[in-house]
């Protein structure tokens, strides 16, 4: 690689990073792995990059080494069975009131629909991926994406619902 | 744009603002991912040359994503660390059970019912006769599956995304699945799925020969809020385990022929990546031990991250930090918990080997390369071994190893990328 070629793909990765940290995050619910899953991912395109850079959706492609990551973690036994635990305490809606709570709220429902769903759910909501290039990342058809998002839609109603009457009571 | 999507987009808007997200500092970085890219560029072209030595050494284990999937061996003439051991172990693991994993492997695909075609494995039983799996039929909802010797069995596991993640040899499997959007832990016992008890959110990780169950209970994916737990037997009402004290994080990973758990501790406010890990034991009678931490080259490591417990000893890994890089290292160790002694691999792992799983006499079933250019591999004390690849399949790997090491199971993907559950025989 040259040294221009590394430049820019230090430009690249400096902009990218903060989203791709919050994608990370929303689809495995935990900072450290959040962040390995990053560190990863910024290997992985560097060893990539002289063919990364040339092709039409660069961002696509990156989200989709992040998600074969995350993925191929969930069915990787030993690293599930040596949990390895962070120093954030759970986070816990703060003050009631406010965007922060909101925030809070959803992100924490979100964290508690199943997987699949979820990852379905933040590639073509928060990453904005179209049903087919989402169907193409997870593995399946663009019928089994669209009916994941209404499970998943489900899911967050019923657990922000539950969220809602637990506040009013 | 429908309704239905209309609406998804609506409740998930507040995560879409900048401030969403993690709040800590972020510990992934650019200049190490590039300094973990050249050197993996580097050692690519070493291992090209043939630039491995083989003398004794420590397993370096790239552990996938927790631990980071390109930690390889670390820089100098030899690409192996040199393991530094007060005293030479009594009893290594390789002195009481000799051998490797069996040379013969063929490999076959695992049969799917109904015409299903994609397929994994998730795990394997200790004796090599039951590989546990999944196929994926279409939607959330997965047929679970029992491989019987090598015959398929429907497993009738409610919920969503199931799956089973460990079995013992009398085919008592345990897993979980997620229903009204809770994680829900399940047994798999005489033919029947019945739920575990005492537990409203969580899974059992692990079975031992005695029935004793190990898993979590939580309130989320989120690992900062897992509580691990004991079920004393498949019928059994969850058992917090006690952690060394407040504050404190523990998981569990492996339960021993005679009941004994083992999991890894930390303290309050260590990170990530094995760092201030400790092993710890809880035995059946209820008492607790915690183990000691590996001298790695004269110099304490940071941390031990216990996996496998089988008699006399535990298998794991120790974190070393890396100054330079920034990283931690993860390096395989052995522990003999009669003479507190450290053995460390007597084989060179290349850098490129990633563990998936482990058996209890320390052998790791995984792969080696990159991406579109993964191998199937396991690490015995035999050295490195690659398995023949089932012709056809791409990104093919080991996920499971039976304690004998003549069972070896795992996936690879067909050339419309969908993956397909395969094993290996070997003798």
């Amino acid at each position: 690689m040259t040294p221009e070629q590394e430049r820019e793909y230090v430009d690249y990765v400096t902009v990218r990073l903060p989203a791709l940290r919050r994608v990370a995050y929303f689809l495995c619910g935990d900072e450290h792995r959040a962040d390995d899953l990053v560190q990863q991912t910024m290997t992985s395109l560097y060893l990539h990059w002289l063919r990364a850079r040339t092709v039409a959706n660069l961002e696509g492609y990156v989200h989709r080494i992040l998600v074969r990551a995350h993925l191929s973690e969930r069915r990787l036994s030993w690293s599930s069975r040596v949990r390895l635990v962070g120093d954030t305490p759970p986070e816990q809606p703060s003050a009631p009131g406010g965007e922060v709570e909101e925030r809070a709220v959803v992100q924490a429902a979100l964290a508690r629909i199943p997987p699949r769903q979820r990852a379905v759910l933040v590639l073509r909501f928060l990453c904005d991926l179209p049903v087919d290039e989402v169907a193409g990342l997870l593995g399946c058809s663009a019928g089994t994406v669209k009916s994941q998002t209404s499970h998943g839609l489900a899911a967050l109603r019923r657990l922000l619902g539950e969220t809602a009457l637990a506040n009013m009571g | 744009m429908n309704e239905e999507e209309n609406e998804v987009r609506g409740i998930l808007a507040p995560l879409r603002e900048p401030q969403a997200g993690p709040s800590g500092p972020c510990s992934a970085d650019v200049a190490r991912a590039i300094a973990q890219g050249r050197r993996t560029i580097r050692r690519r072209r070493l291992a090209g040359a043939g630039g491995v030595a083989g003398v004794t050494a420590l397993a370096v284990v790239a552990l996938p994503v927790i631990a980071g999937a390109w930690r390889e061996a670390p820089a100098g003439g030899t690409g192996v660390a040199t393991p530094s051991i007060t005293r030479p172990p009594a009893v290594s693991p390789g002195d009481r059970r000799p051998g490797g994993v069996p040379a013969q492997c063929t490999a076959a695909r695992l049969p799917v019912p109904d015409g299903v075609n994609r397929s994994i494995v998730t795990g394997v039983d200790p004796t090599g006769r039951f590989v546990l799996g999944r196929s994926y039929p279409g939607g959330s909802s997965h047929q679970v599956l029992i491989w019987d010797n090598g015959t398929p069995k429907r497993i009738a596991v409610p919920g969503a995304d199931q799956a089973l993640n460990d079995a013992n040899s009398a085919g008592v499997a345990i897993g979980s699945s997620f229903q009204s959007d809770k994680m829900v832990p399940w047994v798999y016992k005489d033919g029947k799925v019945t739920r575990l008890h005492g537990v409203q959110w969580g899974a059992p990780i692990a079975i031992g020969e005695t029935g004793r169950i190990v898993g979590y209970r939580g309130a989320s994916v989120s690992v900062a809020e897992q509580t691990p737990v004991v079920w004393s037997s498949p019928e059994a009402e969850a058992v917090d385990l006690p952690l060394p004290g407040n504050g404190w994080r523990g998981s569990v990973s492996s339960v021993g022929p005679d009941g004994t758990v083992v999991g890894t501790v930390t303290p309050p406010g260590a990170g990530a990546e094995g760092d201030r890990a400790k092993g710890y034991l809880w035995a059946p009678d209820g008492s607790v031990r915690m183990l000691p931490v590996p001298t790695i080259d004269g110099v304490p490591a940071a941390g031990f991250s216990a996996s496998v417990i089988d008699g006399d000893w535990v298998v794991g890994y120790a974190a070393r930090y890396m100054p330079q890089e920034k990283v931690f290292e993860h390096i395989a160790m052995r522990l003999n918990l009669r003479t507190n002694e450290w053995a460390p691999y007597p084989v060179v792992v290349p850098y490129n080997f990633t563990a998936v799983s482990i058996n209890n006499r320390g052998w790791m079933a995984g792969l080696t390369g990159f991406h579109d250019h993964e191998r199937p591999a396991v690490v015995s004390d035999a050295g490195l071994r690659h398995l023949p690849e089932y012709r056809g399949l791409t990104k093919q790997r080991a996920t499971g190893i039976s304690d004998d090491g003549r069972v070896i199971a795992g996936q690879g993907d067909d050339s419309g990328n969908r993956v397909q559950a395969l094993i290996w025989r070997c003798r």
